[in-house]
């Protein structure tokens, strides 16, 4: 593997970056264990694995924003030595974080331009219109329109995530690490993101590309890296890899993303359990109809903003509708919260679970308990007993992994912090089923299993309503996609006859089809 | 930090362990430590044990005497009823600046009410309560329904009611009636009236939080309120409902308050709301919410109120009251963010 590794970096030019044995632990886990990593100019490296694998550490090693324990660092051939996040920066290190780090308050260029603002030639005060300029520039490049003068606040997160972007290309940067940068990005935006990508690996910039998303890694990189455990267990041109090597060497076994088997074997209802009719809700959703049948997985496929997430809103309650009707089996459904819909046996898992989802200072008992304490406290009264047999039915059927049901859900897994969600809903005995971008931030092993689950919801007679942005998943998990572009409902398509073109197609608004397709 | 040391022993391969009984003894100190710090109402039972003890062998004469233990008592009264709202908005993620102005205000219709329109007695006590049920209920719906952060709106609501008390009786009212005063002066099994009142409420209060089903859902509302909402948890109604709760708790001891002195005076209840908070702080209330049992707080005012009452007997100067009870408030906020970030 070494050698492989030195291959790419012997064309004779010193690597940009190396790191030669890097190791670092936080108490209770080793992060990172003697990794090391070549970065040549112009490289685009795509550094792959599962959550907790080690990667945003390792690149915050490299960002200065973490300093290890052993190792060394050299940036074109001189030693780099406690390096912090300003020495990182001035060394043209430039990392665009999965999290946030821009103010809300503050316009789009200040933020591009945080405490960095070009000055008035008396050097007195900000040059506003100097950084106005050199903002719009740095978004003609990513061909975004996002107005420099905006408030980051008022912005989609996929905007932000631009002006993430914009912010660590206004650096003269010689590496530049994108940690999950399409996440939010639309499809459109994404291509214009690698465009830029390669454009500045073309300029001689080094590129590590850090992405859950393997067919981004077979397109944008040369190089790849794997992580697992905090080790590297494999890595060379990406050229020499395929798909499921790089699976097997993240997760050390092989995984399929096969369509479910037996898909049709069980009865799919005839009256639909939804029912939805022309409905509206600005200012997302403009027109929408879709029924979802009685042991059917329904599958809403679109752009991030197509409003999907605000039509199941619409459906659970929590989001008010001007037009348009609902009805669950047959009879009309006029949700005013979602304590309204829970009653009318209706769940919903949202998209974030940590903001939305989850009680992550809980047990998975306390969790599974919030939308059910009806049925484990006969006359009013919580029985401790039953809040802990009622999680631990749910803690068995959807194969949790975890030492107990006391155990706190912010030490689980996102896989299983998923099921304890898919459980709170299940033990209510649902209808309907909404859940929104089922496996978010799970990594590629619990993704089968969390398919499996959904899969047995319906064959156990649920209707389900799956939001996803992941195409494979929506090819492996739907009976029938629905698909939405700008608020509407544009198509839909039987689960056998979809494929990624179609569904493309049917998301994109019109004028961008073709270019979106092509 | 032992888990750090554990851990970079673990990979630094087998090296001789220095002194392994030292580590172990340090294991468990730190292990019994974080267990005792972890339950603040065993925490506070060890305090005041200790505060106790210390106080009865020093001051042997003063401190252990049925009358300072019954003025210790009916001092933690007010305080104890005031803090079961309290902790129950606390858990909810919310709080209640406003109690020192309700309290006052609920005492002084009483008073005025009895004393001057000539109300019976129990009249005159339900209605102010009810004036304290509706001043929360007027905190409420600027807290949940126009979306004023409680800080600032109670802040602001607190205003109004000492103003409306002034409105109504100017400096205040005194006596009022004797069969008023019964209420808060006669005693019982050798305790004064308020305290029995204040454990009626504190048991119904530590029952109803911990056990009941309509009551455990402030905890998550507390603990993430999005997601209390989206799974069918009405927040904004149960966050009312607090309100309610604690503005009618504080026309109780306001009440009280004014039955205890025969007196309904205008600057009743001035830096209650400090003290009280304080008390549920102390007893776990987390100020981001979902944390603390009615029980914590209560034994919170309890050791408040034997802080206050050694004070007096070691013969301190009243204003340093306030000045420890102020640095007893930071010191509980900062072990609530220290176990924080150990938990994290």
């Amino acid at each position: 593997m070494a050698d492989q590794q030195a291959a790419v970096t012997a064309a004779g030019v010193a690597p940009r970056l190396s790191l030669r044995g890097v190791s670092k632990s936080f108490p209770g886990v080793r992060a990172l264990a003697d990794v090391s990593l070549e970065l040549a100019p112009g490289e685009i490296h795509a550094l792959v694995g599962e959550n907790g694998a080690g990667k945003s550490t390792l690149m915050k090693i490299i960002a200065g924003v973490e300093s290890p324990d052993e190792g060394a660092i050299a940036l074109d051939g001189r030693p780099l030595e406690a390096l912090d996040e300003r020495a990182a920066v001035a060394a043209g290190i430039g990392m665009v974080h999965q999290e946030r780090s821009l103010v809300p308050t503050l316009s789009v260029a200040e933020n591009v331009f945080a405490g960095r603002q070009p000055l008035r030639r008396t050097r007195l005060g900000i040059d506003w219109r100097a950084m106005r300029a050199a903002t719009r520039a740095l978004f003609d490049q990513l061909q975004s329109d996002i107005d420099p003068g905006a408030t980051v606040g008022a912005l989609s997160p996929a905007e932000q995530q631009m002006v993430e972007i914009a912010k660590a290309l206004s650096h003269d940067l010689g590496v530049l690490i994108l940690d999950e940068p399409t996440a939010a990005l639309s499809l459109a935006e994404t291509r214009h993101l690698f465009a830029v990508t390669r454009r500045l690996a073309s300029a001689g910039t080094a590129v590590v590309y850090i992405s859950h998303r393997l067919a981004e890694v077979f397109e944008l990189s040369d190089t790849v890296t794997v992580l697992k455990d905090g080790r590297r267990t494999g890595g060379g041109p990406t050229a020499d890899f395929t798909e499921a090597e790089l699976i097997r060497l993240m997760v050390g076994r092989e995984l399929t993303l096969e369509r479910a088997a037996g898909r049709h074997e069980h009865a799919i209802g005839d009256e639909p359990v939804l029912r939805v009719s022309h409905l509206a809700a600005p200012p997302k959703v403009v027109d929408a109809s879709l029924d979802v049948h009685a042991g059917e997985i329904v599958c809403l496929a679109g752009l991030i903003g197509a409003g999907r997430t605000e039509l199941c809103e619409s459906i659970f309650g929590a989001r008010g509708v001007s037009a348009g009707t609902i009805e669950l089996a047959g009879r009309p459904h006029a949700p005013r919260s979602p304590a309204d819909a829970r009653a009318a046996a209706v769940g919903m898992v949202p998209e974030d679970r940590k903001d939305s989802g989850l009680f992550l200072g809980m047990s998975i008992a306390e969790n599974v308990a919030a939308a059910n304490l009806g049925a484990v406290s006969p006359r009013g009264v919580v029985r401790r007993g039953e809040v802990r047999a009622l999680a631990e039915t749910y803690v068995k059927r959807l194969r949790i992994v975890t030492p107990g049901v006391d155990q706190s859900v912010g030490n689980l897994s996102g896989g299983n912090q998923q099921k304890v969600l898919l459980a709170k809903w299940l033990a209510n005995r649902p209808k309907l089923l909404i859940v929104d971008e089922p496996t978010r931030g799970v990594d590629v092993g619990a993704r089968s299993d969390i398919y499996a689950v959904l899969r047995e919801l319906a064959d156990s007679g649920i209707a389900l309503l799956v939001v996803s942005s992941d195409l494979p998943e929506v090819l492996t998990l739907a009976d029938r996609v629905v698909v939405m572009a700008e608020g509407r409902v544009t198509g839909e398509v039987a689960g056998d006859d979809a494929d990624e073109e179609t569904i493309l197609r049917l998301a994109s608004p019109g004028a961008t089809t073709a270019e979106v397709i092509a | 930090m032992s888990i750090q040391t554990d851990t970079l022993e673990a990979h630094t391969g087998p090296e001789p362990t220095p002194n392994p009984t030292g580590a172990r003894a340090r294991r468990l100190a730190t292990l019994v430590g974080g267990r005792i710090l972890r339950s603040r109402p065993l925490l506070l039972v060890i305090l005041i044990v200790a505060l106790s003890g210390y106080m009865t062998y020093r001051y042997d004469i003063s401190f252990p005497t049925s009358s300072n233990i019954e003025a210790v008592l009916l001092n933690a009264a007010v305080y104890g009823i005031l803090v079961v709202g309290m902790m129950l908005l606390m858990i909810g993620g919310a709080f209640d600046l406003s109690i020192g102005g309700v309290l006052a205000l609920s005492g002084v219709v009483s008073g005025q009410l009895i004393a001057t329109s000539g109300w019976p007695v129990v009249p005159g006590v339900a209605a102010g309560l009810v004036v304290g049920a509706v001043a929360g209920l007027f905190n409420g719906i600027i807290v949940t329904q126009i979306r004023i952060n409680a800080l600032i709106a109670t802040l602001a609501t607190v205003g109004i009611f000492r103003g409306i008390t002034q409105l109504i009786t100017g400096t205040g009212v005194a006596p009022i009636s004797d069969s008023f005063a019964k209420i808060g002066q006669s005693d019982f099994l050798g305790l004064q009236m308020p305290f029995w009142i204040m454990l009626v409420v504190v048991l119904a209060g530590s029952w109803a939080v911990s056990q009941t089903r309509f009551f455990r859902q402030y905890y998550y509302v507390g603990g993430n309120r999005r997601a209390a909402t989206l799974s069918g948890i009405r927040s904004e109604r149960l966050m009312l409902v607090a309100f309610v709760i604690m503005g009618t708790l504080a026309g109780l001891a306001g009440v009280l308050n004014a039955a205890r002195l025969d007196a309904a005076q205008v600057s009743a209840g001035t830096g209650i709301e400090l003290q009280t908070i304080t008390a549920a702080v102390l007893g776990g209330a987390s100020l981001r919410g979902g944390e603390g049992t009615v029980l914590g707080g209560v034994l919170g005012v309890l050791f408040i109120a034997l802080l206050q009452n050694a004070l007096i007997i070691m013969d301190v100067n009243v204003f340093w009251q306030n000045i420890v009870i102020g640095v007893v408030l930071l010191l509980a906020v900062s072990l609530d963010r220290w176990q924080q970030k150990v938990e994290v």
